[in-house]
């Protein structure tokens, strides 16, 4: 048994950025159902064990391609680049500006226990991570197209996802700080 | 010539060949078994004297036949230290890690010299009855082959094989107890499932049309609730949440403390066998409230003597508090799921404490619609296990059950400075695989210790040990050159599994497993409760730590480079260096983020130029040493 390692086949989904949730959870129940341990409760150690690697790996690949962050390095990864994200440094100095902003805006919000700027924060914040999102799919890597090497701006693409991880952490913790409230 | 009739794998070849399964409500109080007689609907299997619920209990006798069930529990007053009860909050545990207020005679690991207990069965719960030590795992088998035998003898055969019921948030080392437990009795497990997803299962939701359903389980001891969600005939268990000390009994005993309070008395004037006495009147009292609108209550005993009246809405009034508790759990559980009261389209009432009419009322409120009753509470769970079982030996083709489930805990390795670093998180589908990629610390280092833990708490203290584990034959290499990649499996029960590779050489590390317990579910709730709570103090903690990981790491590479290559730094040089060193080495002795932060600083600037010269030096070195074809391959990669 070979194990489908580009996720957007193995869903049987097209390769670009933009998925349907819906046919991603759709389609891996329905491989769930064919390869779960609990089909294989008759079968040989062997079988149920590829069972269970099998049905792990179809849990991987709906997970990421279930999260935009993830979905977007997957897509990377499928190119031939591996980000590293401990390693990557912002270059982009009115971002990394933003990014103050932002993050002191949530301590004040937070340690004023202002819901109200906090909510205001928490949609300005998911509207720049959909944004983000936005930005990616336009890319030629997130329509899909495959190319060389050579052609990416892995550079760009790097920006671009370091983005997305940045927005929505943030969005994680304004929505903590709103409910710790 | 008769042709051969070949039947499609997986099918059975005659349509009327029933294979005996069952389901095993494997209960802290009572236990159950269940089975699906072909055609028909699920129903619990009674014993000779038409009892469906099984105490689980067990007496050690001195005749050596082991008593269990109501014969156990009737010799638990007689005969406490022999008789074992509520052994399932010891499964997967360590003798530390229980309260013991009991009067059993717990083996401590270190007192026992002999051999043959510090062994093995060093830190699990054990207990000392006349028929030796006895263990959760045993004491469970017992209840275990009373109920195979049970269900042997109505079956009329062998049992091919029993799904059995665990707690949502049981972890690894409390399933795997329930698996060694079936393993010592004899029953082949097809399958754990969790309580909630059986109960779930009992009322045919998994037929419905997709929704979230809220499982409310409130027993004598402890509340569970979980929210699961039911897609495509497949469910999921979103979150888990509950209390492991709050049920019945509590309600029992704030009927008990009023009675106190009217008489003005106080328990300890009554004497513990008033005492008792007045619990089992206050818990007629609680039952007989479900149907009257008051009812008498008496004390009497040690010189006390009262007689009164409890309404309903007297004990309502006494209770609400324990309940807004429960409501609280639920509410929680909803948040982790990411969901309000009015997306659940199904409340499911578990446990006997679920008949009192305050509960449903009250769950009937936040939910918005009138939770399911119509199973018998205490036997639901079983019943929906026995349905499973049913289908996974393959006796039911026509019922698309299958049940996904999640961890219910997150999985984590201990990093640098007593820090858990998680691995897998809390509520990740299962089964999963993850991999990751450790280095080594020293020059020359071939082992690798990994501790596994599991909790979601940042510290290694606050959080559960699973397992530690010693990746050894390691090829020795420079410090952090060495690429082990260990992976981490979790099957469908939710057991882990761990094994490594070193990825530059392909070497296989060897895994020697040392299992360490599981956790009490008091302390699961109170982690998660913790987690919550302490989330900001936790973080401070961690930064301080984490500091002073890289200024110690910091501080040893710096050390190291003026060892071997001072001789590209000039005297003043190495004297503001060293000076930058000292500095550092005094802020991490200190409890100061910020310190330390700018000592790190100021001792990383210091070092820039002489880093630079380092690594033009090495670069020239590694060229040097380089074949031509290599660098060609490099240069068309590029």
């Amino acid at each position: 048994m070979n194990i489908e390692s580009n996720y957007f086949t193995l869903m049987a989904l097209p390769q670009r950025f933009e998925v349907d949730l819906k046919v991603l959870r759709k389609n891996s129940r329905e491989l769930q159902r064919k390869y779960h341990p609990d089909r294989f409760c008759n079968a040989t150690p062997q079988e149920q064990r590829l069972a269970a690697q099998f049905s792990a790996q179809i849990n991987t690949a709906a997970s990421v391609l279930g999260n935009p962050v993830q979905r977007a390095m997957h897509l990377l990864e499928l190119q031939g680049l591996v980000l590293d994200a401990q390693s990557y440094t912002e270059k982009d100095s009115a971002f990394l500006f933003e990014q103050m902003e932002l993050r002191e805006s949530l301590e004040e919000s937070r340690d004023e226990r202002d819901a109200k700027a906090l909510e205001v924060l928490l949609s300005e914040v998911t509207h720049s991570f959909r944004v983000a999102q936005q930005d990616f799919s336009a890319t030629e890597v997130g329509q899909g197209q495959v190319l060389d090497l050579p052609l990416l701006d892995g550079q760009a693409l790097a920006a671009l996802v370091s983005k997305m991880r940045f927005f929505e952490k943030l969005n994680e913790e304004v929505s903590v700080a709103l409910k710790a409230l | 010539m008769a042709l051969l009739k070949i039947s499609e794998p997986g099918k059975s070849p005659m349509p009327h060949q029933f294979k005996r399964a069952v389901g095993i409500d494997l209960g802290t109080t009572n236990s159950l078994v269940a089975t699906v007689p072909p055609g028909k609907a699920p129903h619990v299997i009674v014993d000779a004297q038409g009892e469906a619920l099984l105490p689980s209990v067990v007496h050690y006798a001195e005749d050596q036949v082991n008593l269990v069930g109501q014969p156990a529990l009737d010799m638990s007053i007689a005969d406490p230290h022999n008789t074992l009860a509520s052994f399932k909050r010891w499964m997967g545990r360590s003798t530390d890690d229980i309260q013991s207020n009991d009067s059993y005679d717990y083996v401590r690991p270190d007192a026992s010299a002999g051999s043959t207990d510090a062994s093995n069965s060093s830190s699990l719960v054990a207990v000392r009855t006349r028929a030796g030590v006895v263990t959760a795992v045993e004491a469970s088998a017992e209840v275990l082959k009373n109920l195979a035998a049970r269900a042997e003898s109505a079956l009329g055969g062998q049992l091919q094989g029993a799904v059995i019921t665990v707690p949502a948030y049981f972890d690894d080392a409390q399933r795997q107890a329930t698996k060694d437990a079936a393993t010592l009795a004899g029953v082949n497990v097809l399958r754990l499932i969790n309580e909630p997803t059986a109960a779930a299962v009992a009322y045919g939701l998994d037929k419905a049309d997709d929704r979230y359903i809220a499982v409310f389980d409130l027993g004598g001891g402890t509340f569970d609730v979980s929210i699961l969600q039911l897609s495509e005939g497949v469910f999921e268990v979103l979150a888990t949440g509950g209390n492991a000390a709050l049920g019945g009994d509590d309600f029992d005993r704030a009927i008990a403390d009023w009675v106190l309070a009217q008489a003005a008395v106080s328990a300890a004037d009554l004497g513990p066998s008033a005492y008792r006495q007045l619990l089992q009147e206050a818990r007629a009292a609680k039952q007989a409230l479900s149907e009257h609108s008051a009812v008498g209550l008496a004390v009497a005993g040690n010189g006390v003597d009262w007689a009164g009246e409890l309404s309903r809405h007297q004990f309502e009034e006494l209770i609400d508090g324990l309940v807004e508790q429960t409501l609280a759990g639920c509410k929680a559980s909803l948040d982790d799921a990411d969901l309000v009261p009015s997306d659940i389209g199904d409340v499911v009432m578990v446990g006997g404490s679920t008949r009192v009419p305050r509960v449903r009322e009250k769950v009937a409120l936040l939910f918005g619609q009138e939770p399911k009753i119509d199973v018998d509470p205490d036997q639901v769970v079983a019943m929906g296990a026995a349905i499973q079982a049913d289908m996974l030996v393959g006796n039911n083709q026509e019922r698309e059950l299958l049940l996904l489930d999640v961890l219910p805990l997150s999985l984590g390795i201990e990093t640098m400075g007593g820090l858990v670093e998680k691995i897998i998180h809390r509520n990740t589908s299962i089964p999963c695989t993850r991999g990751q990629e450790f280095t080594t610390y020293k020059d020359g280092q071939t082992a690798l210790a990994l501790h596994v833990l599991q909790g979601e708490r940042e510290q290694v203290v606050d959080c559960r040990s699973l397992a530690r584990f010693e990746l050894r034959g390691i090829p020795a290499m420079v410090a952090g050159a060495a690429h082990i990649q260990v992976t981490f499996a979790v099957d469908a029960n939710g057991m882990l599994e761990v094994s490594a590779c070193e990825t530059n050489t392909g070497v296989a590390a060897s895994i020697k497993v040392q299992p360490s317990y599981g956790l009490e579910e008091a302390q699961i709730t109170a982690m998660l409760q913790a987690s919550h709570q302490f989330a900001r103090d936790d973080l401070e903690v961690r930064a301080l730590v984490e500091q002073r990981i890289e200024a110690e790491s910091l501080l040893d590479a710096v050390q190291a480079a003026l060892q071997a290559d001072r001789h590209l730094l000039d005297e003043s040089e190495v004297q503001s260096i060293e000076a930058a060193v000292t500095q550092l080495a005094a802020a991490a002795k200190q409890d100061e983020v910020i310190l330390i932060k700018d000592a790190i600083a100021r001792l990383g600037h210091q070092t820039e130029a002489f880093a630079a010269r380092r690594m033009n030096q090495s670069i020239k070195q590694a060229l040097q040493g380089r074949h031509i074809d290599a660098i060609a391959e490099s240069v068309q990669n590029d």
